[in-house]
């Protein structure tokens, strides 16, 4: 099986047989002493045993004892095979690869051996690396906010409550499906920067939104517990939608996108709404803001805007 | 691999290099173009989720020819179950129609994608002998060339095809 045949034996240096007899014992056409003289006969399909005759019987032996050799020779007629209904090689749409890369930002950066555990604790590691912007100094502050609201807290009624979100890595803010062109049906309105929400109940997380399908589509959410016990999302999105093509709407989802719920329509700014009671919200991570038509069509569109994970804001 | 230090920018370079062969091997094995679409995301998001389990010896694009197996494998189980829950569906049925073994259409799609690697003249001489199955002398003579270099090409780009059916199979 090495480049250099050498025909008289039909067999190469290291005793194998070469790419030629591979080739001929798979199509017997070829066999003919090699040359421009062939006789004609190897050139004819309907009398193979005719061309074989001159290297046969050595190599055909040689295969039997040679399981390397034989499987080349396998390989070489699976080729022939083939050759005779290739499959054409086409292109997958352009649009695919958005696809894909939507569904790998929206899955958790977890290999499916890993357990859910180890791959938390190296998110908290990752998390404090990242803690520098400004959202998060921002967040810092907040979190001060709360901590001095309970201090101040008759209630005392502070949930004990585990983690409410497993955390997901920031780059998990993923998209259902993007598209670049949403960006231009945008109204390109600065975010009014609205007041972040008051904070006197309970904030039980926040989610930065990372722009999926529109380019300079940012938000935060915020989650919080009201002194009623209702739960209450407020959002503030960087871009009002151009009443002409449709309106923003805000679910809660899974990683994958699969489990949606719907919690209303958003407007640039401040929204609040409200999250059904009972909801079980690690089944429901992640916040998406999808771009909607006035098509009555209650489902997501499949255009995310923008996403990002809920956490804890005691991570 | 960088990808399996889970970078995601190389996630998209081994989508470009082996998108059109997955999506060709999904074509080619489902006869759906959608099915075939949603296969193919399929397949590189599995890649990505379990980027740990590459073999870093082994090249890329056999480990994905595995990855595509089984999600056409998949896709061929839940049409037998949507096939058995509607039995008189005609879609199910049409779908269905005795599929060829993913082992030949693996080779099939293989095969033509590395005749499409030999360049001239060599992929037009396997070509006209193998799938069109012009006699070698009718082909020498197309091409004015000595029979035996035509001869001399066909063992070299058999050689490279089996290669690749090597590379390619589990």
């Amino acid at each position: 099986m090495t480049e250099q045949p050498s025909p008289r034996d039909g067999f190469a240096a290291n005793g194998h047989l070469t790419d030629e007899h591979l080739a001929i014992l798979a199509d017997p056409r070829l066999s003919a002493p090699g040359g421009a003289d062939a006789d004609p006969a190897d050139a004819d399909p309907a009398h193979p045993e005719i061309a074989t005759d001159p290297l046969g019987t050595a190599q055909r032996e040689h295969l039997a004892l040679c399981a390397p050799c034989r499987a080349a020779f396998e390989a070489t007629e699976r080729a022939l095979q083939a050759l005779r209904d290739p499959a054409e090689i086409l292109e997958p749409p352009a649009e695919l690869w958005d696809r894909i890369a939507a569904e790998i930002a929206a899955s958790p950066d977890q290999a499916p051996d890993q357990t859910r555990d180890q791959t938390s604790e190296r998110r908290r590691g990752e998390a404090t690396v990242t803690s520098l912007n400004p959202q998060d100094r921002r967040r810092d502050r907040r979190r001060d906010r709360r901590s001095d609201s309970r201090r101040g807290s008759t209630h005392g009624q502070q949930r004990s409550r585990s983690r409410l979100w497993i955390p997901l890595a920031a780059a998990a803010a993923g998209a259902v499906l993007g598209g670049a062109a949403v960006a231009a049906l945008l109204g390109q309105e600065d975010a009014t920067q609205a007041e972040p929400p008051v904070a006197e109940p309970t904030v039980l997380g926040d989610a930065t939104l990372e722009p999926v399908a529109a380019e300079d589509f940012t938000g935060r959410a915020e989650m919080i517990e009201t002194e009623a016990g209702d739960l209450e999302l407020t959002i503030e999105i960087s871009a009002a939608p151009d009443p002409e093509a449709g309106y923003f709407e805000v679910w809660l989802r899974d990683e994958d996108g699969t489990q949606l719920i719907s919690l209303g329509a958003a407007t640039a700014g401040s929204t609040t709404l409200t999250v059904p009671a009972g909801i079980d919200l690690s089944q429901y991570p992640v916040v998406d803001v999808s771009h909607e038509h006035f098509d009555g069509d209650p489902s997501h569109s499949g255009t995310t805007l923008a996403a990002g994970p809920m956490q804890d804001l005691e991570s | 691999m960088r990808f399996a230090a889970g970078e995601p920018a190389a996630m998209q370079d081994l989508y470009r290099q082996h998108s059109a062969f997955v999506f060709s091997l999904c074509m080619a094995a489902l006869r759906h173009r959608q099915d075939a679409e949603d296969a193919t995301q399929q397949v590189f998001t599995r890649a990505w989720r379990s980027r740990d389990t590459y073999d870093v010896t082994q090249p890329t694009g056999a480990w994905l020819t595995g990855i595509t197996r089984r999600v056409i494998a998949d896709v061929f189980a839940r049409r037998e179950r949507d096939h058995q829950a509607a039995e008189a569906g005609a879609d199910a049925a049409a779908r269905n129609g005795s599929p060829q073994p993913t082992d030949a259409v693996v080779d099939r799609v293989v095969v033509q994608q590395s005749l499409n690697q030999l360049g001239p003249p060599q992929d037009e001489i396997i070509r006209l002998a193998y799938t069109e199955d012009l006699p070698l002398r009718t082909i020498a003579e197309r091409l004015e060339m000595p029979l035996g270099t035509v001869k001399s090409h066909v063992h070299r780009g058999l050689a490279r095809m089996r290669q690749s059916l090597e590379v390619h199979s589990d």
